[in-house]
């Protein structure tokens, strides 16, 4: 049951701990694992521009 | 095993025809009551009332118990045990009374599906009527005549796969008649009605004589090559105060209500 | 002084109460007809009796539509008074300025914020919305805050309906229940049938086993699970091995249909959460053919009016009382089944049958309108005659004729009740499009945009191969061209202070543009968004506006952020009539059994007009001015 974990370099993880406490996280890892979701929610949307063509063609006026 | 159906069916339309100036909740009611005052009298006569009695007051000083030593848990412990024990002893002795009222209750309800579950056909709007054959679909389908007022709406379909015959019918007047299937020189019958008043619409008409224990409104069909005809009707519900209720709802409503009723002039311990 | 006081407030109770129930006993019918055509009933009066007699004892008259003339932009206009920069809907497709990719312009669904994971189940904890795009408030619920009746049947744009007291009735930009504009389902066991989805629909390959086969229908993704997988019902199709006739096992429900006919609206339930909690849809069933190929068309999957997933009237149980007094209905905006005769899965007369089914199920909810109405407002929104015409302009004229006389008939009985305004109107007219025009080719041609890779050009949509560090305009929509512009467009790369010069420069370009193949012009006339519009949404319009000339149009990939090869095409569509041109090349009507005193009417005045006739007065911002 460990989590996977993953590697940062020294000085990006102090900007990240500073960050992260600036912004109000309980923990720099709290943090990274927001700010990725956030990114990867991103990329979930870009995938779905398929969608919302699809979505659309129904009105006919376009194909 | 039809000539019992059709006494109990006799018996049922008698009842139903009885009522019949009122709405089907009404006569559905009745049949309720019956059923109920027989669930209590079979529950007396087949369960050993002493005993219930017995555990029945067990139960009550156990509770009791539960109640006044509710801050002493070693107590307490050993009351809800007891509890426990009384009640699964309740159920034991509530088993057969079960048991004997089951069948009967069961057949009953079967009979009255004809009554209240179905509606009878819409006049002007398409239905189904499917016939399955015990031996594979090949060749012609069978020869329907259909009653005065009936149309066919479409060729009959043969599907293949599952040895049926579906034809599409459409009622264009009222009719309380037959529908007639020719197949290998037998003729074969099945009643339909598209009338608005139809109290009693038979289901299903099977072959097989386990088949018929659920579907007892119409005689077994005599041609050994066909398994089954229905028609389908529209489900049908019944209006009580304005409300649209599944009827074997009203049914077990009114039947509990009965039988707590009668429970104190008739003397039995539930 | 007490006395006087309370004299005057006696008075101006008593003053109020007369106007209220002036206003309530008023009996104001709005038809909205969509693109009904000035010329086409010019050129028909005889064939229109009811239309001709209104034009003869009442009025007749263009009415000036918006630019551009697309029924969401014009609907929107008559449903607040306002200019697209007020109520912010410029074109059926609007694109998101930081990623520059197409976006739709009638609603936006919001997933819910907050939900609980239990198993492959995600149970939201707070629900999800649907948001109108539209901004401004609409002359029903104008009405509705005085009390004055209205119910407002299918005025597009109006998905999820404004909230209000009102009756109402979504209509144009209410999606199927998977949440599109409306897909289609074929399914058939034709070898030859390669294709798997075609715009606007999505065709299965079957397998008949012994004439059997089964047909998936598809529901929604399932908002509840994890992964949302995609709900389905199974249904089972028996053929006969010799005769063109089927049977279709449902769920609850059986039928047989013969080669060409249509099924009645069947329901379905989609389960989210078996047991608990389950979609409900409905949708008709077409059998085609049977042999020797079977072919079976599904419609869109429908939002069950009767026990609606999303929000389809108000108050929120009026589609229900509807089912219980008509049957089921379309609640798909637009439930013409375009899209299958584009992709040559409906011919012809099977697209007018289908056509003809919407209008009966349309007419059977009018008849039932106009038979309860009693006071106050009925509009009631017609989609026939545009969806029939974009498929029948030009050629068809007969076809075309059979339509616009069944509309016909339903204002003669509108025209039947008695002491009653009535008030006819359509959002644009039509016109052939013959010629498609690739607005982003265009550009590129006039350097204006870059390819990263000039040999990119091509069909692929949400302009897959554009620099857009090179690129300073970019079309999508209809008629919007768009600058890249910095600040707004992420990597936008023309400057606030170059915008006007480079807006100029387009236009004048645009207006010199010949098709090469006439040696026409293109464009009649181009729009400024900044001269053109007013109001708080003005910062979404497209830059500039481009009118078509009657017979043109932008291309089908242009909608969508594509840039083909060459800059204008043959359009060798289905689709053969539109109105996305320049404004005053299709013109709306306006009709009315009293005379107008406005000579060029346009959309804004519809509004005011039907306040001015309950005696309320216009919201802010309201443009127009009453048309009597
Ligand atoms: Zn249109």
């Amino acid at each position: 049951m460990f989590q996977p974990t993953i590697k940062l370099n020294r000085s990006l993880y102090e900007k990240v701990k500073q960050c992260a406490a600036a912004a109000g996280y309980s923990s720099p890892e709290e943090f990274v694992e927001h700010v990725l979701e956030r990114e990867v929610a991103k990329q979930d949307e870009s995938v779905s521009d398929e969608e919302v063509v699809k979505k659309m063609q129904g009105l006919g006026y376009i194909d | 095993m039809d000539s019992f159906n059709a006494l109990i069916n006799a018996g049922l339309r008698a009842i139903a025809a009885a009522f019949s100036w009122g709405p089907p909740a009404l006569s559905l009611a009745v049949f309720a009551v019956l059923a109920g005052s027989g669930m209590i009298w079979a529950f007396r006569k087949t369960s050993d009332q002493a005993k219930l009695q017995a555990v029945k007051r067990k139960l009550y000083a156990y509770l009791l118990e539960l109640r006044v030593y509710s801050d002493e848990p070693s107590i307490t412990w050993r009351t809800q045990v007891s509890l426990l024990r009384a009640n699964l002893r309740y159920l034991g002795l509530a088993l057969r009374p079960a048991v004997w009222i089951a069948a009967p209750l069961a057949l009953l309800m079967i009979h009255l599906e004809s009554f209240y579950s179905r509606q009878p056909l819409a006049l002007d709007s398409d239905t189904v009527v499917t016939m399955r054959l015990r031996s594979p679909v090949d060749g012609a389908a069978p020869d329907l005549t259909l009653p005065p007022g009936v149309e066919l709406t479409a060729p009959p379909v043969r599907i293949v796969s599952r040895s049926e015959i579906s034809w599409r019918i459409r009622p264009r007047q009222a009719v309380s008649g037959e529908l007639q299937f020719r197949l290998g020189g037998q003729t074969v019958s099945m009643p339909i009605e598209a009338r608005r008043d139809a109290h009693f619409i038979p289901g299903r008409r099977v072959n097989s004589a386990l088949a018929v224990l659920w579907h007892p409104d119409s005689p077994r069909v005599a041609a050994s090559a066909v398994d089954w005809i229905d028609v389908r009707y529209p489900d049908s519900a019944i209006s009580v105060f304005g409300l649209e209720i599944n009827w074997i709802v009203w049914f077990l409503i009114v039947a509990m209500l009965a039988g707590l009723a009668l429970k104190k002039p008739m003397k039995v311990v539930l | 002084m007490k006395w006087l006081a309370l004299a005057s407030l006696l008075l101006l109770a008593t003053g109020c109460a007369h106007q209220t129930t002036q206003a309530a006993g008023r009996r104001l019918i709005v038809l909205g007809i969509d693109g009904m055509d000035p010329g086409f009933l010019e050129s028909h009066w005889q064939a229109l009796p009811n239309l001709n007699r209104l034009r003869q004892q009442g009025d007749f008259r263009r009415l000036a539509t918006t630019v551009p003339p697309q029924s969401p932009v014009a609907w929107s206009t008559v449903a607040t008074g306002l200019d697209p920069g007020g109520h912010g809907i410029f074109d059926f497709i609007h694109r998101d300025p930081v990623t520059r990719q197409p976006i739709s312009s009638m609603a936006e669904a919001t997933p819910p914020s907050h939900s609980l994971h239990i198993g492959p189940y995600l149970i939201p904890l707070t629900s999800g919305s649907v948001q109108a795009m539209r901004s401004g408030r609409t002359f029903w619920q104008i009405l509705a805050e005085r009390r004055i009746p209205a119910t407002v049947i299918r005025i597009p744009a109006n998905f999820p309906p404004a909230e209000c007291e009102a009756e109402s009735l979504a209509g144009m930009g209410t999606p199927d229940l998977t949440g599109t504009f409306g897909t289609f389902s074929f399914y058939t066991d034709d070898p030859a049938e390669k294709r798997s989805q075609v715009a606007g629909g999505h065709i299965a390959p079957i397998h008949l086993e012994n004439g059997s086969a089964t047909l998936q229908i598809e529901g929604p993704p399932n908002s509840l699970r994890k992964d949302q997988a995609q709900t389905a019902i199974d249904i089972r199709m028996h053929a006969d091995p010799a005769a063109p006739v089927a049977r279709f096992d449902l769920p609850d429900e059986q039928f047989v249909l013969r080669q060409g006919e249509w099924s009645d609206w069947q329901r379905a339930d989609f389960r989210l959460i078996p047991g608990l909690k389950s979609v409900s849809g409905i949708f008709r069933i077409y059998l085609q053919q049977v042999h020797p190929h079977v072919r079976v068309y599904v419609s869109p999957v429908n939002i069950d009016p009767a026990d609606p997933a999303m929000p389809i009237s108000t108050p929120s149980g009026f589609s229900r009382t509807l089912t219980g007094k008509l049957g089921s209905f379309y609640t798909q905006g637009i439930a013409e089944e375009t899209s299958a005769f584009r992709a040559g899965i409906l011919s012809k007369d099977e697209f007018l049958a289908q056509s003809r089914k919407v209008l009966t199920d349309n007419l059977r909810m009018f008849h039932y309108e106009l038979g309860r109405f009693s006071s106050g407002l009925l509009f009631y929104y017609f989609s026939s005659i545009d969806q029939n015409s974009h498929m029948l302009w030009g050629r068809y004229e007969e076809d075309l004729l059979d339509i616009y006389r069944q509309v016909d008939q339903a204002i003669g009985d509108a025209m039947r009740q008695p002491d009653t305004e009535l008030m006819i109107l359509s959002d644009h007219g039509f016109a052939r499009f013959d010629r498609a025009v690739h607005l982003n080719t265009w550009l590129m041609k006039e350097g204006l945009l870059t390819l990263d890779d000039a040999s990119n050009t091509g069909d692929t949509e949400g302009f897959a191969h554009v620099n857009w560090d090179k690129t300073q305009a970019y079309a999508l929509g209809l008629n919007g061209i768009y600058l890249n512009l910095y600040g707004r467009e992420s990597g936008g790369v023309v400057s606030l202070a170059d915008k006007q010069d480079l807006l100029d420069q387009i236009s004048a370009k645009l207006l010199e543009f010949r098709d090469p193949a006439t040696g026409e012009h293109v464009v009649d006339k181009v729009y400024f968004a900044e001269k053109t519009y007013q109001g708080r949404n003005l910062k979404h319009a497209p830059d500039l506006i481009v009118g078509f000339r009657r017979g043109y149009r932008a291309s089908w990939q242009t909608a969508l952020g594509a840039v083909p090869a060459a800059a204008i095409d043959d359009n060798t569509q289905a689709w053969i009539g539109d109105h996305c041109m320049a404004a005053d090349e299709v013109p709306g009507v306006l009709l009315s059994n009293r005379k107008f005193r406005a000579t060029q009417p346009q959309m804004v005045d519809v509004p005011a007009t039907i306040l001015s006739e309950f005696g309320v007065p216009r919201a802010a911002g309201m443009l127009g001015q009453t048309v009597f």
